[in-house]
């Protein structure tokens, strides 16, 4: 795993829009944690504008006449601050004392330090699993709960990398998976959710080129802990296979 | 910060106009429309190619200008930055709703590619800012400059230029970074 697959590496892609949707909603999230790549963005930003310049072509009358039309009748934003990350998820507040829960700006921060061991897939892990994510949770949606939900990695000691990021309010966590080993033939990858100690089924999935992004099936509200293991077709009614990857919610 | 010349002068600099145009000031507006929206326009146009589409695009994003004005902050960055951040932003989110339902031809893309930089540079206006454009193109190599107009002018992702450069994902997303500080050195533009 080389410095190059270092998530810091992503600003010029990010300041040129190169980035999907997914990809995109990751890194204003790491923007919120990391200065050197907010002053690295905005100089990008400064560069690309100065190409920009030399497109300008005349548009049409009409669009001046337009737009200060709805200018006298739209009304304007308040100010803000839009890098200041709120610390917590409104949802937060809500959580019972005893759960560790990690919510957005320290898993954020947490994960700006942690960067550096990243591959590039694991950043990047959604951009081809559009069509999939489509099935699983509309995309709107989905960016919505990266940018929002609470964010944990997976440990474990089989390949590749596991993230889930989930919201207790809107009971609903997708898991992140990317570098994983196609289970053997007539196998397949089960996602547990942990209540009480006990594993609750959480769906199957296939992670094609080793990529997922699935939604959890159950509450995940009240779960205390997610895993993943390999079943046989069709999963099982409680895990069978080692556990591949842990984390506690 | 310096950067935009072409655009910013002689007339009142576009941030002070903004900070008016915060504050709710529509003649304000309207100089800042005098200014900008051509090259809103240009980018967006570029980026779309479809007149009617690009026309539609650009109201968005002049619109969203006014809007949002009360959020513009002169510390975090040039005027004219925040803008074509925006409207670039906007026209790329068109292309990428619109290729959903269109598979587009992205070879004849990429040999229509070749002179798109030149032709930034022959229509930057003024001497110093043509010059110094050109200069800092001609210090990319072709690959940073290929990946770059592929994303910028194109709304590829860097995932998409990858694939169409036949070249690995991490050296394309180093490109496109390095470029840009390629380009900032010569250009001397600062942030």
């Amino acid at each position: 795993m080389s410095r190059d697959d270092d998530i810091h590496l992503l600003t010029g892609a990010y300041a040129l829009d190169a980035l999907s949707d997914d990809e995109r909603a990751f890194f204003d999230r790491h923007l919120e944690t990391c200065e050197v790549c907010r002053h690295e963005v905005a100089a990008h930003a400064e560069t690309i504008a100065a190409l920009g310049a030399g497109l300008a072509e005349e548009p049409p009358a009409s669009l001046r006449t337009s737009v200060l039309d709805q200018v006298a009748s739209t009304p304007q934003v308040a100010t803000s601050t839009p890098h200041a990350a709120p610390m917590e998820s409104p949802t937060a507040q809500q959580r019972t004392g005893g759960a560790r829960r990690r919510w957005l700006a320290p898993v954020a921060a947490a994960l700006a330090i942690v960067a550096v061991g990243l591959t590039a897939s694991t950043v990047v892990l959604w951009q081809e699993n559009a069509e999939l994510a489509e099935t699983t949770v509309a995309q709107a949606e989905l960016n919505d709960l990266l940018r929002t939900g609470a964010l944990v990695e997976l440990e474990g000691e089989a390949e590749g990398t596991a993230r889930f990021v989930w919201d207790d309010g809107r009971d609903e966590g997708v898991l992140l998976a990317d570098g994983l080993e196609p289970p053997a033939e007539g196998m397949t990858y089960q996602l547990w959710l942990i209540r009480d100690d006990e594993p609750y089924p959480a769906g199957l999935f296939d992670a094609p080129g080793g990529q997922v992004t699935f939604t959890a099936d159950g509450a995940v509200r009240d779960a205390e802990a997610v895993a993943i293991t390999i079943e046989p077709d069709g999963g099982s009614p409680a895990p069978t296979g080692d556990i591949l990857y842990l984390a506690e919610l | 910060m310096g950067s935009l010349r072409a655009v910013e002068s002689p007339d009142p600099p576009l941030s002070a106009l903004l900070e008016r145009v915060a504050a709710g000031d529509q003649t304000a507006y309207a100089e800042v429309y005098n200014q900008v929206a051509g090259t809103v326009f240009g980018l967006v146009k570029r980026v779309l190619r479809d007149p009617s589409q690009s026309e539609e695009v650009a109201q968005e994003v002049l619109l969203e200008i006014w809007r949002t004005a009360p959020r513009f902050d002169a510390d975090r960055g040039s005027a004219s930055a925040w803008i074509m951040t925006m409207a670039h932003r906007r026209a790329v989110d068109r292309v990428r709703s619109e290729q959903a339902s269109r598979d587009r031809d992205n070879k004849v893309g990429v040999r229509d590619l070749s002179r798109d930089f030149d032709s930034v540079a022959e229509q930057v206006e003024g001497h110093l800012e043509r010059d110094q454009v050109r200069e800092a193109l001609g210090a990319l190599t072709p690959l940073q400059r290929q990946a770059m107009e592929l994303a910028y002018y194109e709304g590829h992702t860097y995932r998409e230029v990858a694939q169409l450069l036949d070249t690995p994902l991490g050296t394309v997303k180093t490109r496109l970074r390095d470029g840009l500080i390629r380009l900032r050195e010569r250009m001397e533009v600062t942030s």
